[in-house]
C-alpha cells in the first residue's frame, strides 16, 4: 500500500507539466510542456543492439521495476520534446512481461525522434511515456496443438521478440512450435540477430527463417507459405510488416482460407499512407473532397482541418485536449462518435462492431472528408476554452474577445487611414513631368482627346491616369 | 471654400496608401498565421480574426480608392475605365497591373467567404493569389503613384513589401526543410 502511495504521490504531479517533475540533479530530455496522459519513466540502461539500433530499459523512477504492467507485443506512446515542439512516437515493448524488470524498447534511426532518442537518452534521463497498449499480444489460451507463424520486417521484430521470450520462457508442453520469418535489409541491420538464435539454440520448438534483401533473399507472402509447414488455417498469425507485405500476407491468408480471427497484425503508418496503400477511390476522396472542417454538437462554428490532420489533431489545434493514448489507431483511448459527415477510417480494431455501428471512429487515425460533426457526449475530455499544455493549435475566443479585437482592428485601420491622409495632404505629390500645379480650373468646354504637352491642358497630380479625357485642365500660376 | 477635386484626389491617394498599407498588414498576418502552424506553435485565434478583418477593410480601402477615381469630376475617369485593364492609354502597365491585382483581390476574397463550398486544395491555391495583389500593387502604386517620388513613400514601399518577403522566405524555407505537418508521416512508425 505504501509503495502504491508513494507510485501516486509521483504520478499526480505528471499533468502540471514536464519541469514540475524533472528533478534538478535528473537529466531530462528537455523541458517544455506538459505531455498529457503520460507518466515519468527512466531510462536505467541502454545498448546498441544493431548497426542502427538501441534499446533501452525504461524502469519507475527510482526502481528497476516496470513502470507498469503490460503484455508482450503491447508498445507505449514517449512524449519527446524535438526543438520547440512534443512529437509523439510509439515503440513496442520487447521484454517478456515480467512486472519486475524494466520495460525494453528498441528503438531505430529512422527519423527526427528516434535519432534524438539514439543521440541523447542515456542512463538516468527522464522520459514520459503512455501506459502500454494494443491487442497485438499473445492469444490468451496458448494451445500447444495450435502452431504460431511469426512475419516480421525491420524494426517489426520488436513486439514479436517480445513474445518470442516468453514462449522461451514457457515448459515445453505448453509450448506450441513457433515459425518466425524475419527480413532485414542485411546482417548488420538485423536486430536481435544473436538472441534470437539463443532462445532455442537446440532448435527444439522455434524454427526462424531470415531474409536479407542485400543478398536477394525478399520474403513474400509465397515463400513464407511455402515454409510455413502447416496449412495456413491452422495457424495463429502474427504479422509486423510493412503495409504492402501486410496487404500482399492477407490476401494470400484469405486465399488459404484463413480465418480472420487468427490474423493478428501490427499497423504502424500514417493514415494517408495506410489509405492509400489499401484503397485507390478512398486516395481519390482525399483530393476531391469538400473543405474538410470539424463541428461539434451543440456549438457553434465550425474547426478547420489541415490536409493531412486526423481530427484528434483537428481537435488538438484548436484548444481542445480530447483524451488519447497511442496515436496509432490501437488503443482505443481516443475514439470519437461522428454524427453526420464522412472520415477515412480503415482501422478500428480497437472499436467494437456496436461502436463501429454507432458511429464510432479513432480520432487519431481517423481524417475528415468534407464537414464532420462529432457529438458533445462522446469525449467528455473535450475541454473547450482556455487550454493550455501539449496542445499546439489556435485558441478559441474568449466570449467578447472578439467584439473588442474587431473594434481593436477598426481603430487601427482607421488610424492608418487618417495617418495617410495626413502624409498625403501634407506632402504634395510632386510634379510630373507636364504638370503645373497650383491652381486648377475645369474648363466649360471639354476638349475630346487630351494632350501632353507642357502648355495649359496639363495632367492631374491624382498619379492615376492623370488625363483628362472628358475635360481640359487649365493650370494658371498665381 | 474647399477645393473639391483637389479633395477627391486627396482622397484616392490616401485610401490607396492605407488601402496598401492595410493589405500588407493582412499579408503579413495571414504569413505568420502560417509560419505558426507550419512550425506547431500555438496560434492565436486573435491573428486569424484580424487577418480576415483587417484584409476586408483593405478591399474596402481600395474601393473607396476607386470610387474616388471616379467620381473625380477633374478626371472624369468612367467607372469602366478604372476597371478596365487597357483603361488608361497613358499609363497602361501601370493601370493593368492595378487591374489585375483588384481583380485577385476579389478572387481571394471570394474564395475565402465561399471557402466551405470548395475543395481544400482549390482554395489554398486560390488563396496563393494574394501574393499576386501584393506583387500588382506595389508595382502598380511604384509606377503610378503620385506620391513615389517622396521619401516617406519610399519608406512605406520597402517596409511593407520587405516585411511581406521575409515572411514569405520565412515560410518557403520552413516548407523546404519539411517541418510542416509531416510529422504524421512518422509519428506513426514503431522502433
Amino acid at each position: 500500500m505504501a509503495a502504491r502511495a508513494a507510485r501516486a504521490a509521483r504520478a499526480a504531479p505528471l499533468a502540471q507539466g514536464w519541469s514540475a517533475i524533472a528533478r534538478p540533479k535528473e537529466q531530462a530530455l528537455g523541458s517544455l510542456i506538459a505531455p498529457v496522459n503520460t507518466r515519468a519513466v527512466r531510462v536505467v540502461r541502454r545498448v546498441a543492439t544493431s548497426a542502427d539500433a538501441v534499446t533501452f530499459w525504461l524502469a519507475e523512477p527510482g526502481t528497476t521495476l516496470a513502470p507498469a504492467p503490460y503484455l508482450p507485443g503491447q508498445f507505449i506512446t514517449l512524449a519527446v520534446p524535438v526543438g520547440n515542439e512534443l512529437l509523439y512516437r510509439s515503440y513496442s515493448l520487447c521484454g517478456s512481461g515480467r512486472a519486475d524488470a524494466p520495460w525494453e524498447i528498441t528503438v531505430k534511426r529512422a527519423g527526427v525522434v528516434s535519432n534524438a532518442l539514439c543521440e541523447r537518452v542515456g542512463p538516468g534521463t527522464t522520459l514520459y511515456s503512455s501506459p502500454p497498449r494494443g491487442t497485438f499480444t499473445l492469444p490468451y489460451r496458448l494451445d500447444p496443438g495450435v502452431p504460431l507463424t511469426f512475419v516480421a520486417a525491420g524494426s517489426g521484430i520488436t513486439p514479436i521478440y517480445g513474445m518470442l521470450r516468453t514462449l522461451a520462457g514457457l515448459p515445453a508442453i505448453m509450448r506450441p512450435p513457433v515459425q518466425l520469418h524475419y527480413a532485414s535489409r542485411n546482417l548488420e541491420e538485423t536486430i536481435f540477430g544473436r538472441e534470437l538464435t539463443e532462445l532455442d539454440p537446440r532448435g527444439e520448438w522455434l524454427r526462424c527463417w531470415q531474409y536479407c534483401s542485400s543478398r536477394g533473399q525478399r520474403m513474400t507472402p509465397e515463400t513464407v507459405r511455402k515454409r510455413a509447414s502447416v496449412a495456413a488455417a491452422r495457424t495463429e498469425w502474427y504479422i509486423c510488416a510493412p503495409e504492402k507485405l501486410k496487404r500482399d500476407m492477407l490476401l494470400m491468408l484469405h486465399d488459404e482460407g484463413a480465418p480472420l480471427s487468427r490474423v493478428h497484425l501490427e499497423v504502424f503508418a500514417s493514415p494517408k499512407r495506410r489509405a492509400l496503400a489499401l484503397s485507390m477511390p478512398l486516395a481519390m476522396e482525399f483530393v476531391q473532397a469538400e473543405a474538410p472542417s470539424v463541428s461539434i454538437e451543440g456549438q457553434r462554428g465550425a474547426l478547420d482541418a489541415g490536409p493531412d490532420e486526423s481530427l484528434l489533431e483537428t481537435l488538438e489545434r484548436h484548444g481542445y485536449r480530447p483524451k488519447f493514448g497511442c496515436r496509432a489507431g490501437v488503443c482505443g483511448a481516443c475514439r470519437m462518435q461522428v454524427l453526420c459527415g464522412r472520415v477515412t477510417e480503415d482501422c478500428d480494431s480497437a472499436l467494437s462492431p456496436q461502436e463501429r455501428a454507432a458511429g464510432y471512429v479513432l480520432g487519431c487515425t481517423a481524417q475528415p472528408l468534407g464537414p464532420v460533426t462529432l457529438a458533445a457526449t462522446c469525449a467528455p475530455a473535450l475541454a473547450p476554452t482556455g487550454m493550455r499544455g501539449a496542445s499546439t493549435g489556435t485558441r478559441t475566443p474568449r466570449r467578447g474577445g472578439k467584439l473588442a479585437l474587431r473594434i481593436a482592428t477598426l481603430a487601427a485601420t482607421l488610424g492608418i487611414f487618417c495617418g495617410a491622409w495626413t502624409l498625403t495632404g501634407t506632402q504634395p505629390a510632386p510634379p510630373t513631368t507636364h504638370q503645373v500645379t497650383p491652381v486648377v480650373t475645369l474648363s466649360a468646354a471639354p476638349s475630346p482627346v487630351q494632350t501632353h504637352d507642357a502648355s495649359p491642358g496639363v495632367s492631374v497630380g491624382a498619379g492615376h491616369g492623370g488625363t483628362v479625357p472628358g475635360a481640359t485642365r487649365k493650370a494658371q500660376s498665381r | 471654400m474647399p477645393d473639391v477635386t483637389m479633395s477627391w484626389e486627396h482622397l484616392t491617394r490616401a485610401a490607396a496608401l492605407a488601402g496598401y498599407v492595410a493589405l500588407a498588414l493582412g499579408v503579413a498576418l495571414g504569413l505568420v498565421q502560417s509560419v505558426a502552424r507550419q512550425r506547431r506553435m500555438r496560434g492565436s485565434w486573435m491573428l486569424a480574426e484580424a487577418h480576415q478583418l483587417v484584409t476586408l477593410l483593405a478591399a474596402l480601402l481600395v474601393a473607396t480608392h476607386l470610387a474616388a477615381l471616379a467620381l473625380n469630376p477633374l478626371l472624369s475617369f468612367p467607372a469602366v475605365s478604372v476597371l478596365l485593364p487597357t483603361g488608361d492609354p497613358r499609363r497602361p502597365v501601370a493601370h493593368a497591373l492595378g487591374a489585375v491585382g483588384l481583380y485577385a483581390l476579389v478572387l481571394v476574397l471570394a474564395s475565402s467567404w465561399l471557402r466551405r463550398l470548395l475543395p481544400y486544395r482549390l482554395w489554398r491555391g486560390l488563396h496563393g493569389a494574394s501574393f499576386l495583389v501584393f506583387a500588382c500593387v506595389t508595382a502598380h502604386g511604384i509606377l503610378a503613384g503620385s506620391d513615389t517620388g517622396v521619401t516617406w513613400m519610399w519608406v512605406v514601399y520597402i517596409g511593407c513589401a520587405g516585411c511581406a518577403a521575409a515572411l514569405a522566405l520565412a515560410r518557403l524555407a520552413l516548407a523546404w526543410r519539411g517541418e510542416p505537418g509531416k510529422a504524421p508521416e512518422v509519428s506513426r512508425v514503431r522502433g
